[in-house]
């Protein structure tokens, strides 16, 4: 059982490395990876969403039942995030790094751990989770890291392009466009490069520099991300009394690594982003031991 | 529907959604730079060492193929020297060298396995080992004695550049390890196919976002001339080559697709470095990537008329 998990995280954790030596090497210096993220962020990653939320039945009796697991999950994560906050005294541009950091899922990851680690089935599962997740996510982690937190901040986070993939995906969902292969073929190609890339560009964004000094932030970020963020999506799940194979993905979603995109997300907002690079890098570098052993954990309990 | 315009469609299609991204300015032109890089430096070594590393050749001519299109572009090159006593410029000409000789695997790449099937996208892989360092020094030679740079040539810096490009690399390295019959699964190819498979679309985006359709009014006739040769006598030579080394089937099919894949870009950078016609160079690139879209097809199912049937 062990063995199997590994093998899931194993070659994603090494493209992951893989980015960051080409960045480190020179291979793909610093200037590369604008353009990727910029391409990924607006293109192939709302693509992924687009075609992938298309065709699957979100109106079946299970998928809402996960779905509220997923947002009442996030909402918890997100008021423990904020709640420790206060008690370190952060100031609001710090507690916003750590809101982004802790509460948006990196849908990409889990959807690619998902298939290597369970199958196909638990790919359908993982959207049903995710989706709900990236939506409420990305705008808890918009609003937190406007430099005002108003109406405005709230209509460009309904803008972002991942917002805007999942609620046009969700539409699509509900019409037979997923049928028309001459529509959705070029989307899935588009869309299948996304994985790939974002792996790199999590790694490629690693700064252990930044890990340096404001460890308690850090240490903070990245424990409330891998350990106490799937603490409560598993007993959320447990209450539930959700199955193996949905508890395992829940608990996936909830202990992977934060996504790469909030890094842009917070520096575009003029917000903490060395913070936040060093409590991705953090979140990459617990995710990396918790998730799995968080993934053992729910298959012995489930 | 015909499995082949099938396939080509959506691979278009993605053609077409990079020269929007890039006349929109969603990706803006200075960033495609950059994944392109990445692209060329990373992905597609990934997915020629995984695809290659995991192909089973057995049953497959690919000694005869690799002949066959090793020759193919050798005569594609004495073909155009040919039409070197036209009465055209240096540069100009070595446009017209480069549109002749060079060609767009990746177009190819994307359209094989759909088209072909695991024994079509092996053999398509298997082409780059050769025929990129082949290419690469006709290019250099006919734009060394015919571009219009001032620079003086650094031969060291280009040979090297030949020897250690990573395409050839990640094709040396593949072949190495299917002989050997090492990677074939575990994390080495898991790893090289989870990032392969970015290499296919981020390079058909790039393909439509260097696009330039100005550049077509750009020595028309010249052009015309280009693309022809490009669209209509390389498919023709590669097609008869491969019918006289006894090449049959799909690998002819993808051995004439070879010769009708449109003009690569790298031919762009080149004639900039080197003192072509870069303009002329953009828009043979635009002209054969656009009509290729209808020649492809064609040719496809000439080589391959069993295929055609779907």
């Amino acid at each position: 059982m062990i063995a199997s998990v590994i093998h899931g995280f194993l070659p994603v954790f090494v493209v992951i490395a893989c980015g960051y030596a080409l960045r480190t090497s020179g291979i793909a210096p610093d200037f590369v990876w604008a353009g990727v993220n910029r391409l990924n962020y607006r293109v192939l990653l709302p693509a992924l969403l687009f075609s992938t939320l298309a065709g699957v039945d979100l109106l079946s009796p299970s998928a809402g039942r996960l779905v509220l697991l997923a947002l009442a999950g996030i909402a918890l994560v997100a008021f423990t995030a904020f709640a420790w906050s206060a008690v370190l005294g952060l100031s609001r541009r710090n507690r916003a790094a750590m809101l982004a950091t802790t509460t948006v899922w990196n849908f990409v990851l889990v959807l690619s751990l998902s298939q290597n680690l369970f199958g196909a089935e638990a790919v359908e599962i993982a959207i049903i989770i995710l989706v709900p997740g990236a939506i409420l996510g990305t705008l808890i982690s918009r609003v937190a890291v406007a430099p005002n937190a108003n109406l405005k901040a709230l209509s460009g986070a309904a803008r972002d392009p991942i917002v805007v993939a999942c609620l046009l995906g969700l539409a699509a969902s509900l019409t037979p466009l997923s049928d028309f292969t001459l529509v959705m073929r070029p989307l899935e190609i588009i869309a299948s490069a996304s994985i790939g890339l974002v792996l790199l560009t999590i790694g490629a964004g690693l700064d252990f520099a930044a890990l340096r000094g404001r460890y308690v932030p850090l240490v903070s970020a990245a424990l409330i991300r891998a350990v106490v963020s799937p603490i409560i999506f598993l007993g959320l799940g447990l209450v539930a009394r959700l199955g193996t194979l949905e508890l395992e993905v829940l608990v996936l979603a909830a202990a992977a690594p934060t996504a790469a995109f909030i890094y842009a997300l917070v520096a575009e907002s003029e917000g903490e982003h060395g913070l936040t690079a060093g409590m991705i890098t953090a979140s990459v570098l617990v995710s990396a031991l918790s998730a799995p052993a968080f993934i053992l954990i729910a298959r012995s309990l489930a | 529907m015909n499995p082949v315009v099938t396939a080509l469609i959506p691979i278009f299609g993605v053609i077409a959604l990079g020269w929007g991204l890039r006349r929109t300015g969603l990706v803006a032109t200075e960033l495609w730079g950059g994944i392109n890089r990445l692209s060329y430096q990373a992905l597609l070594p990934a997915l020629l060492f995984s695809t290659i590393s995991q192909a089973d050749y057995t049953g497959l001519p690919a000694a005869t193929f690799l002949i066959a299109v090793t020759l193919g572009f050798l005569v594609m090159g004495a073909i155009a020297l040919a039409f070197r006593p036209l009465p055209i410029d240096g540069p100009a000409y070595t446009s017209l060298f480069q549109g002749s000789v060079r060609w767009n695997g990746f177009v190819l790449l994307a359209l094989a396995a759909p088209v072909f099937g695991p024994e079509g996208a092996a053999l398509a892989a298997l082409v780059f080992a050769p025929t990129v360092p082949l290419i690469n020094v006709m290019c250099v030679a006919a734009l060394s004695v015919w571009g219009a740079s001032e620079r003086p040539l650094n031969r060291r810096l280009i040979l090297m550049r030949i020897v250690t490009n990573p395409l050839i690399l990640a094709c040396v390295a593949g072949a190495g390890a299917n002989a050997l019959g090492l990677f074939r699964d575990g994390p080495v190819a898991d790893t090289a196919a989870l990032a392969g498979r970015a290499a296919l679309p981020l390079i058909l985006l790039a393909i439509g976002a260097g696009l330039d359709f100005s550049a077509l009014k750009a020595r028309p006739r010249l052009l015309t001339l280009a693309v022809a040769l490009k669209l209509l006598v390389a498919p023709l030579v590669f097609y008869v080559l491969g019918r006289l080394f006894g090449v049959e089937g799909v690998a002819l099919a993808v051995l004439t697709a070879v010769g009708a894949t449109p003009g690569a870009a790298a031919s762009y950078v080149l004639a900039r470095e080197m003192g072509g016609d870069a303009r002329l160079t953009a828009g043979h690139v635009t002209a054969t990537t656009i009509l290729a879209a209808l020649s492809l097809p064609i040719w496809i199912s000439i080589a391959w008329p069993g295929g055609m049937a779907g």
